[in-house]
């Protein structure tokens, strides 16, 4: 039921509201757990959902502990974008804070809990030495020497318990992360201005995309609030289909696209009535690309799967056999760190995820 | 809008452009580029956020909040001067 609560407060405002399937308490629930309590209040105040004036205290409070997480986080941006551009360093801002006030209608129906950054695999060092020198640290050291820079997806660093910062060389995990040329993605930038503080982001058809593999590809299922941002740009209408399914080429990722998309549109039950979603539902992805998606554990695949999958995209024997051994033969020090941190064990999770899904594949 | 009382200072207020910001629908949740805290504003306060929207001056943000309220703009000027003063201290609000 708190999932039905989660797809209801995730499509609100995309389509006429349809009526509470929940109770309150329910709403409530989904909404701190999804980080959809900026939506739920604004659906309380636009009297979608009838409460009390104890309920419209609480959903108020809760909304106002999102945004002062938002805000944090905002700030922190701010200043570290600011320290960057000085040393001539200009990463790209995704999702999260990128999205909130670019896309969504009201920032404030946009949460997060850390900063998304594009970085260039030339610039990592310098950007993580300058992030160094404000306390942050990384959680993890490197896979191996160079592995961040070649092939990289997140490189998180730390200040405190709640601040974090996540570092990306390529927007995803896998084979569709690494078919991505990096440079592409610096081609095509949208400048803002965030507290006072110009910086840039993906441009719209890029956003797009780039939340489509965040939907999908990201998480072993599609957050609410992931699909909700692919939902929100689709009917924003800011993207023709045809702009979207070019740079979805480009980044050799239609079927991503289309998978996101079509997912959205099905798990909100919006109409397609548009050109984008009706592309969506009804495209056919080639068949090494569904294979390929097949791997990702949102599409009935493993994280391991997943990575080694990831080896269709590099180009080059000698660069699939450096990808390989970065998770095949990570550093000491990286098993250390990992081990000390009480980390799950690589190797035994792959295997246990090998077996369960050929186990699964035996009996279903 | 209201031209300011003759003798009084022209400055217009606005709010700081170096700040993170989340307008709800009871409050504002605010926090500079440079400093920890937040800052949440409810109630009179909260209109008071809302009414520094195109830079007014003090007697047109009195003039906005007294009609709001249904107040004589002579019973909220105090309290509107003394908000903003603090606010101004404090960096979330810029008077030039």
């Amino acid at each position: 039921m708190t999932e039905a609560a989660a797809r209801w407060l995730a499509a609100y405002g995309l389509a006429p509201a349809r009526p509470v399937p929940c109770r309150i308490e329910l709403l409530v629930e989904a909404a701190r757990v999804h980080r959809l309590t900026g939506v739920l209040a604004r659906a309380v105040a636009e009297g979608a959902v009838p409460v009390t004036v104890e309920q419209r205290r609480l959903i108020g409070d809760l909304a106002a502990a999102g945004a002062r997480r938002s805000v944090g986080i905002e700030a922190a941006l701010a200043a570290t974008m600011e320290r960057l551009s000085t040393r001539g360093l200009t990463p790209v801002v995704l999702k999260g804070a990128a999205v909130a006030h670019l896309d969504h209608r009201d920032p404030a129906d946009r949460e997060f809990l850390d900063v998304d950054l594009l970085v260039r695999a030339e610039e990592v060092p310098a950007v993580l030495a300058a992030l160094g020198e404000h306390g942050y640290t990384r959680n993890l050291p490197e896979r191996r020497p160079g592995f961040d820079a070649r092939f990289g997806k997140d490189i998180t660093v730390q200040r405190g318990s709640d601040l974090e910062f996540d570092l990306h060389v390529r927007p995803a995990f896998g084979a569709f992360g690494q078919r991505v040329p990096p440079e592409l993605l610096f081609e095509f930038v949208e400048p803002f201005s965030l507290a006072g503080v110009p910086m840039s982001a993906l441009d719209a058809p890029g956003r797009l995309v780039h939340a489509c593999y965040n939907a999908v590809l990201a998480d072993p299922r599609p957050k609410p609030q992931s699909l909700r941002d692919v939902a929100v740009m689709v009917t924003s209408g800011r993207v023709p289909v045809e702009e979207l399914r070019a740079r979805a080429r480009r980044w050799g990722g239609e079927a991503v696209v289309a998978a996101a998309v079509a997912r959205a549109w099905r798990e909100f039950d919006l109409p397609v009535d548009t050109a984008v979603p009706a592309w969506a539902t009804s495209f056919r992805p080639r068949r090494s690309d569904r294979l390929l998606l097949r791997t990702y554990p949102s599409q009935g695949g493993t994280f391991a799967a997943c990575l080694l999958g990831g080896t269709a995209g590099v180009p080059g024997l000698r660069a699939k056999a450096a990808y390989v051994a970065g998770f095949a033969r990570p550093s000491r020090e990286y098993r250390e760190e990992r081990r000390r941190l009480a980390r799950v064990n690589e190797y035994r999770e792959g295997a246990r995820q090998v077996f369960a899904a050929v186990t699964r594949r035996q009996h279903g | 809008m209201t031209d300011a009382p003759a003798g009084e200072p022209a400055g217009r207020f606005r709010r700081t452009p170096r700040r993170a910001e989340r307008l709800l629908p009871d409050r504002a949740v605010v926090q500079l580029v440079d400093r920890p805290a937040v800052l949440e504003l409810e109630g009179t306060a909260f209109c008071l956020w809302l009414a520094l929207d195109g830079e007014p001056t003090l007697a047109e943000i009195v003039a906005d909040l007294a009609a709001a309220f249904g107040s004589e703009p002579s019973e909220v000027e105090a309290d509107v001067a003394g908000v903003l003063d603090s606010m101004v201290g404090a960096g979330f609000v810029e008077c030039r």
